[in-house]
C-alpha cells in the first residue's frame, strides 16, 4: 500500500452526505461554538492539511456540537493541553478503579444529539468499528439490566458502586474540533475507549480499548459475535502453523492479561512470539489479515497508512500466544510490532471467557497524535 | 441510539461486579531503567476471593485501610517476590502503595498498586534477571512483562524472556550498551 499523501482518494460511501447532514445540524441548532474553550497554542511540526475526510470528520464533529445545549457543550469540551482528560479513559464502567469519565452522557443525550453523534462515529470509524461500538454499548446496557435484576431479586436498594449501562457512556473533545489544529474525540464507557486524534490529514486511534461483554448477544435481531473476525482469524493462523512455529508462538499455555490498558501509556511491551520472518507467504497474509481485522476499525481513509507501516515493519513484528489452543476466543494473543501492539484478552470472570475480553490497540510511537504534534 | 439498541436480555447473575470476581490478578510490570529495575504491581482482588485476602490488607478489621496499613502488606508482598540479577538476590526497596477504598476494592472495582525498585549496576555487556512471584493469597492470575527505559547514558535489548506456564517466573537476558 502505497504511503499516505496530503491528499487521499475518499475511501468511505458516503462522505458528502454525512457533512451535510452535520452542516444541517450546525445551522439549525445551537449555532458556532463560541462558548468553549479555544484551541491550545501547541508546538506543531508541518501538519499535512486536512483532506476531504478530516474535513468531514470535523462537519460532523461540529454538526454534534451544535447539537449541544451550553451547558452539555461546556461539559464536553476540554482543553487540548489537557493531559488529564486525555488520558481520561478506561475499561472499567463509571466508578471502577480510575474510571471517572467527564463529558456529555449518552443517557442525557436527545435523539437528535444521538443521531448526531452517530454520524460523528461514522466518520471517524468504518462501518464495521461504528457497529462494533455500538455492539458493545448494547452489551453493557445488557448487563445493567442483569445487575439491577440481580440487586432486585437480593431486595439491595443500595447504589452500586459502579455504573453499568449504556446510559454511562460519554463524549468529549480535547481540543476544538478543526481542519487546521489537533483535536482529539473520546468516547468511552464499560469495555470501550475510543481515543480519536485528528491532526491535518492524518488520525490515529491510538490508545483504543475494545471488547466487551457479553460479546456474543442478539442485535438489532441478529446473533452476534463483537470479535468474531479477529478471534477467528487469531485462532486460523494458530492452526496453521507447523509443530515447531506453533512452540515458538506459543509463549505459555497459562492465560495471559491485558498489560497496556489504561493508565499505561508510555509503555512499549518487547517482541514476543513467533515474528513474521519466521512465517511462509501465506502465513504472512493471513497476519496481515489480523492485524487488520482490528486496525479496520478505523475509518479506510486513515487506515491506510496505518496499514502501509505494519506491513513495512512486518518482518520486526511479532504472533504470540498465552492459553489455550481452543475454544476459540479463550486465550490471549498479541500482536507486537514498532507500530503498534494488538491485546486480545479474554476474562475468566463468569465462567465462559469467549464472551468477555478487553482488548488494546497502541501505536507506539504515536500515542494521541505524539508523532504530528507536541503534547505536555 | 436507544432505538438501536434492540437486545435480548437474559438472567446474567455474574454481572454485578466489574472485575475480577474469583481471582487475584497480579500484574508486574518490570522496567528496565539505569541503575535499577523498577517494579509496578497491580493487584485486583476477585470478589469471591476476598475474604482470603483482606486480613493481610486490612488487619484490624475496621473497614478502612490505612496507609499505614498499605505500608504493612506491600512490604508483605516484597517480602514474597524474588528478583535475582546476574545470578545474585537482590532486595525490593518500597517506593509507595496507594491504599485503596475498601469497599471498592471488597467489590472487585479497585486496585492495590506498589511500586518498588532493586538497585543494579549497569556494566556493558549481556546480563540475566529472574524474577519470581510466588505470592498466592487465593487462586491467583500473575503475569510479568519487562519493559525498557534507556537514557543518555545506557541503552538495553532484549534477547530472550521466558515464562512459566503459570505466570509465575520470567526469566530475562538483555544486553547494556554505554553510549
Amino acid at each position: 500500500m502505497a504511503p499516505k499523501r496530503t491528499r487521499k482518494p475518499i475511501a468511505v460511501v458516503g462522505i458528502a452526505g454525512i457533512a451535510v447532514f452535520a452542516s444541517y445540524f450546525a445551522y439549525f441548532a445551537y449555532g458556532q461554538t463560541a462558548t468553549v474553550p479555544g484551541p491550545v497554542v501547541v508546538s506543531l511540526p508541518q501538519i499535512a492539511p486536512a483532506d476531504r475526510q478530516t474535513t468531514a470528520i470535523v462537519a460532523a464533529a461540529d454538526g454534534f456540537l451544535a447539537s449541544l445545549s451550553d451547558a452539555q457543550k461546556a461539559d464536553a469540551m476540554f482543553e487540548f493541553g489537557d493531559a488529564v482528560q486525555r488520558v481520561n479513559w478506561s475499561n472499567f464502567p463509571l466508578g471502577g478503579p480510575g474510571a471517572n469519565r467527564k463529558g456529555v452522557k449518552l443517557g442525557d443525550m436527545t435523539d437528535l444529539q444521538r443521531a448526531a453523534l452517530t454520524t460523528l462515529l461514522n466518520t471517524v470509524l468504518s462501518p464495521e468499528g461504528a457497529k462494533m461500538g455500538l455492539e458493545q454499548v448494547a452489551a453493557d446496557e445488557m448487563v445493567a439490566t442483569a445487575a439491577a435484576a440481580t440487586a432486585a431479586a437480593a431486595g439491595d436498594t443500595s447504589r452500586p458502586p459502579v455504573s453499568f449501562g449504556s446510559a454511562y457512556y460519554f463524549v468529549s473533545f480535547v481540543g476544538v474540533p478543526s481542519t487546521t489544529a489537533a483535536w482529539m474525540l473520546q468516547f468511552g464507557g464499560h469495555h470501550l475507549a475510543i481515543n480519536a486524534t485528528v491532526v491535518g490529514s492524518n488520525v490515529t486511534l491510538s490508545p483504543s480499548l475494545t471488547g466487551g461483554q457479553p460479546l456474543k448477544l442478539s442485535y438489532n435481531g441478529e446473533q452476534v459475535y463483537i470479535v468474531e473476525k479477529e478471534a477467528v482469524q487469531a485462532a486460523a493462523m494458530l492452526a496453521n502453523f507447523t509443530d515447531d512455529q506453533r512452540k515458538i508462538a506459543i509463549v505459555s499455555t497459562g492465560l495471559g492479561d491485558l498489560v497496556l490498558g489504561p493508565g499505561q501509556d508510555g509503555k512499549t511491551l518487547q517482541p514476543e512470539g513467533l515474528p513474521r520472518n519466521a512465517m511462509n507467504d501465506a502465513q504472512k497474509i493471513q497476519f496481515l489479515g489480523l492485524i487488520q481485522a482490528r486496525l479496520g476499525m478505523l475509518n479506510a481513509d486513515d487506515l491506510t497508512d496505518k496499514m502501509a507501516a505494519a506491513q513495512k515493519n512486518l518482518d520486526q513484528t511479532t504472533f504470540g500466544w498465552w492459553g489455550p489452543q481452543t475454544p476459540i476466543g479463550a486465550a490471549y494473543f498479541r500482536i507486537t510490532g514498532p507500530t503498534l501492539v494488538l491485546e486480545f484478552s479474554p476474562q475468566t470472570n463468569d465462567g465462559d471467557p469467549a464472551d468477555h475480553a478487553h482488548n488494546m490497540y497502541r501505536d507506539p510511537t504515536n500515542e494521541y497524535g505524539a508523532a504530528w504534534v507536541s503534547l505536555k | 441510539m436507544r432505538r438501536m439498541i434492540a437486545v435480548l436480555v437474559l438472567g446474567f447473575p455474574g454481572w454485578v461486579s466489574a472485575h475480577p470476581v474469583d481471582e487475584v490478578v497480579q500484574g508486574a510490570y518490570l522496567i528496565l531503567r539505569p541503575n535499577e529495575v523498577k517494579l509496578e504491581l497491580d493487584i485486583a482482588i476477585g470478589t469471591e476471593v476476598a475474604a482470603a485476602l483482606l486480613p493481610a490488607v486490612d488487619p484490624d478489621g475496621d473497614g478502612i485501610i490505612s496507609a499505614a496499613e498499605m505500608q504493612a502488606y506491600a512490604s508483605f508482598v516484597l517480602q514474597q517476590l524474588v528478583i535475582t540479577l546476574d545470578g545474585t538476590k537482590a532486595t525490593w526497596a518500597l517506593v509507595d502503595a496507594a491504599a485503596p477504598d475498601y469497599a471498592m476494592l471488597v467489590s472487585g472495582n479497585a486496585l492495590i498498586k506498589i511500586n518498588a525498585v532493586v538497585a543494579r549496576a549497569d556494566r556493558s555487556g549481556t546480563h540475566v534477571f529472574h524474577y519470581l512471584n510466588p505470592y498466592q493469597p487465593a487462586k491467583t492470575l500473575r503475569i510479568a512483562n519487562v519493559f525498557l527505559q534507556p537514557s543518555e547514558g545506557w541503552q538495553y535489548k532484549i534477547i530472550t524472556q521466558d515464562h512459566s506456564d503459570d505466570g509465575a517466573q520470567m526469566a530475562v537476558s538483555y544486553t547494556a550498551t554505554e553510549r
